[in-house]
């Protein structure tokens, strides 16, 4: 059955639709929570609001504008950054000043690891550096929207993602 | 490729790739979605609030198609009224002239005026007429030595001559009095037509003293074939409660959230506009603006860990939870941050109280439709009404005021913030309502007009389960208004 069916059933509150509908997209769901997160049951509780808001608010979706795929990404980055901003967010943007060397390729580093490792090793990253890192790289924000949603400079977005990467390498090639 | 779509393909593409085997690493509890399943707000909106939609947009529908079926058979009413008005007036005018008629002949009948002795001198004529009719058809054989002479002298007319002449002056007599005969007729008729004139103005008046109250008839405007129409001014003032779901999901004790209704003061001021569908029935419609907010003062319990607090940069310590309120005045939410002070002994769980208070103030727009009965007793009027009426409210300002206070441990708030999600908040919504009202008026003089009324207003519950605290709000409007 096409997204379109499975959120018009869902909309009207049809079960199967939603279920069918969870059960499409739950692991990519669940999957960019984890990378949000520190650890799995704090993606478990992210994961709960963000799947709340999306069953809330499905009919906010509008086809033309995206894929659903998108849009529902959004509304979990959107309740990671709720959750984050509640807890840790005054320890979210240190400075790890023990990383300023070069590092190698990225490709060369994480050519070997599977996804649930990866994703492991972002999770072990500072929250700022994993929030900057999993919106730019991964979700495909730009600095400014970052900027916006997080309430900093585009500066300090630039020079948090650079940190970010070269720790990830570091933590990468750490385990190797 | 830059390095950041270089990175992202690559990233994108390892994490993406999918495990096959069951109960993966990437798989949330199973639990986590029947739980949320239950928790949908639109599914038990679906249940109880679509029926509820339903009943508004059906009892909308009926509401105004009985308020059209009663304009077309009050339409329908008038202009039978104004035909039986017309048939009653051309009714009398005939039986006043039927009256007045039989009046005069009866009149004429006894009346010593010439006229039987015209009509017996005419019948007299007529018969010596008749009797003279051979003489003058064919005529005598007068000796041809007899002139034929007109009698215009009062010389002694012999034999066939004075017979002839007597015949002809019978028959201008006769002539003579039935022109006078018709004339007096004519007088007559002139007069009794006067009469007729000032009887029928009279009767008139008195017919409409006598008939017309006893109808119900339309009050027209004189000469315009318009029904009346008022314009006015009012006020009105009261309570109305909204409902109100508010979530906390992000504090410590308060998971679910709780149902809520809030009692908001409202004014509004505006201009009405109404029409008589009937001598008692009127149409009222306007416009009104006003204000409508008041305080609301959420407090909740938290049990409070030393985990729940973030150290900052100056040794302050931060508690921050979120705030979420969606109901009828719009949905918004916010986080509060509490900046405190004295958590070094924080060892254990804290019972603390924390308190929001919100100061709202919403522009309100209204729009009436309304039905009302008038019931005349001397220079007053009692009115009751029932009506619709669309509402819509616009937040104009928003302040709010958190506090955080504790018994079981010394602690200080410092500073508190609100801070509003912009993304998701709605503060600005619509809805409808019915109205019942009981009124008085009072008339300054023919055109003006003094109002007062009272009007139960149901309170529109798009939250359920949640009973209101009041189901019916009582609003009371004053107003002054001007008759065409």
């Amino acid at each position: 059955m096409l997204d379109k069916d499975l959120i018009k059933g869902a909309i009207k509150g049809k079960e199967s639709s939603m279920n069918a509908l969870y059960q499409k997209y739950e692991r990519l769901w669940f999957r960019l929570c984890l990378r949000y997160a520190k650890d799995k049951q704090q993606a478990e509780d992210i994961f709960q609001e963000g799947l709340f808001n999306i069953f809330k608010d499905l009919k906010q979706f509008d086809p033309d504008r995206g894929k659903f795929s998108t849009w529902s990404g959004r509304v979990f980055v959107n309740a990671a950054l709720r959750f984050i901003k509640k807890s840790q967010w005054q320890q979210t943007f240190e400075d790890i000043s023990t990383l300023d060397y070069q590092l190698p390729s990225i490709q060369h580093i994480i050519g070997s690891i599977s996804a649930k490792e990866l994703t492991s090793v972002i999770q072990q990253l500072p929250t700022g550096y994993r929030i900057i890192f999993n919106m730019y790289e991964l979700e495909g924000y730009s600095h400014k929207e970052i900027a916006q949603k997080l309430n900093i400079s585009i500066g300090t977005s630039k020079s948090q993602l650079s940190k970010a990467k070269k720790l990830l390498r570091y933590r990468i090639e750490q385990l190797f | 490729m830059d390095n950041r779509d270089e990175l992202n393909n690559f990233l994108r593409k390892k994490l993406n790739q999918l495990d096959t085997k069951k109960g993966g690493w990437d798989k949330p509890n199973p639990s986590i979605w029947s739980a949320t399943k239950e928790t949908l707000p639109h599914k038990k909106q679906r249940t109880i609030l679509l029926p509820n939609k339903k009943w508004v947009i059906a009892a909308s529908f009926a509401f105004f198609s009985l308020i059209s079926y009663a304009c077309y058979l009050q339409i329908q009413y008038v202009k039978y009224q104004k035909l039986q008005a017309e048939y009653v007036q051309l009714e009398d005018r005939y039986n006043d002239q039927q009256e007045q008629l039989n009046k005069v002949q009866a009149k004429n009948e006894a009346s010593p005026l010439p006229k039987d002795s015209i009509a017996l001198n005419l019948t007299q004529g007529i018969e010596s007429t008749e009797m003279t009719k051979p003489l003058i058809t064919e005529p005598p054989s007068i000796p041809p030595d007899r002139k034929f002479v007109e009698n215009k002298s009062t010389e002694p007319i012999k034999n066939n001559q004075v017979i002839i002449n007597q015949n002809k002056e019978s028959i201008e007599n006769t002539s003579t009095l039935e022109t006078r005969h018709s004339n007096r007729e004519q007088r007559n008729t002139e007069f009794i037509a006067g009469l007729e004139i000032n009887s029928l103005n009279r009767q008139q008046e008195n017919h409409s003293q006598l008939f017309l109250p006893k109808q119900i008839h339309v009050k027209r405007k004189k000469g315009s074939g318009l029904p009346d129409i008022k314009f006015g001014l009012n006020h009105t003032f009261g309570n109305r409660t909204f409902p109100a779901f508010k979530d906390y999901p992000y504090s410590i004790y308060e998971e679910e959230g709780v149902y809520d209704s809030t009692v908001f003061e409202q004014q509004t001021y505006g201009f009405s506009f109404s029409v008589a569908l009937s001598d008692r029935i009127w149409f009222n419609t306007g416009y009104r603006k006003g204000t409508l907010g008041g305080e609301v003062i959420n407090d909740w319990s938290l049990q409070l860990d030393e985990d729940d607090f973030n150290s900052d940069p100056n040794d302050s310590n931060l508690l921050e939870f979120e705030y979420a309120n969606s109901g009828q005045l719009g949905n918004y939410s916010g986080i509060i941050i509490f900046e405190t002070e004295g958590m070094q002994d924080f060892q254990e769980q804290q019972l603390a109280f924390a308190e929001l208070t919100e100061v709202l103030s919403y522009k309100i727009i209204q729009i009436p439709l309304q039905l009302e009965y008038l019931y005349p007793i001397k220079d007053l009027k009692l009115g009751a009404m029932i009506g619709y009426q669309w509402n819509q409210v616009s937040l104009d300002s928003y302040d709010v005021y958190p506090g955080l206070y504790s018994l079981d441990q010394e602690f200080a708030v410092k500073e508190t913030n609100f801070l509003l999600d912009s993304e998701d908040n709605v503060f600005k919504s619509q809805f409808s309502n019915f109205q019942l009202g009981l009124g008085v008026h009072y008339d300054l003089g023919k055109h003006l007009n003094l109002s007062a009324q009272l009007i139960l207003e149901n309170s529109s519950n798009s939250i359920r389960p949640l009973e209101l605290k009041e189901q019916v709000n009582r609003i009371y409007s004053i107003g002054i208004t001007y008759t065409l």
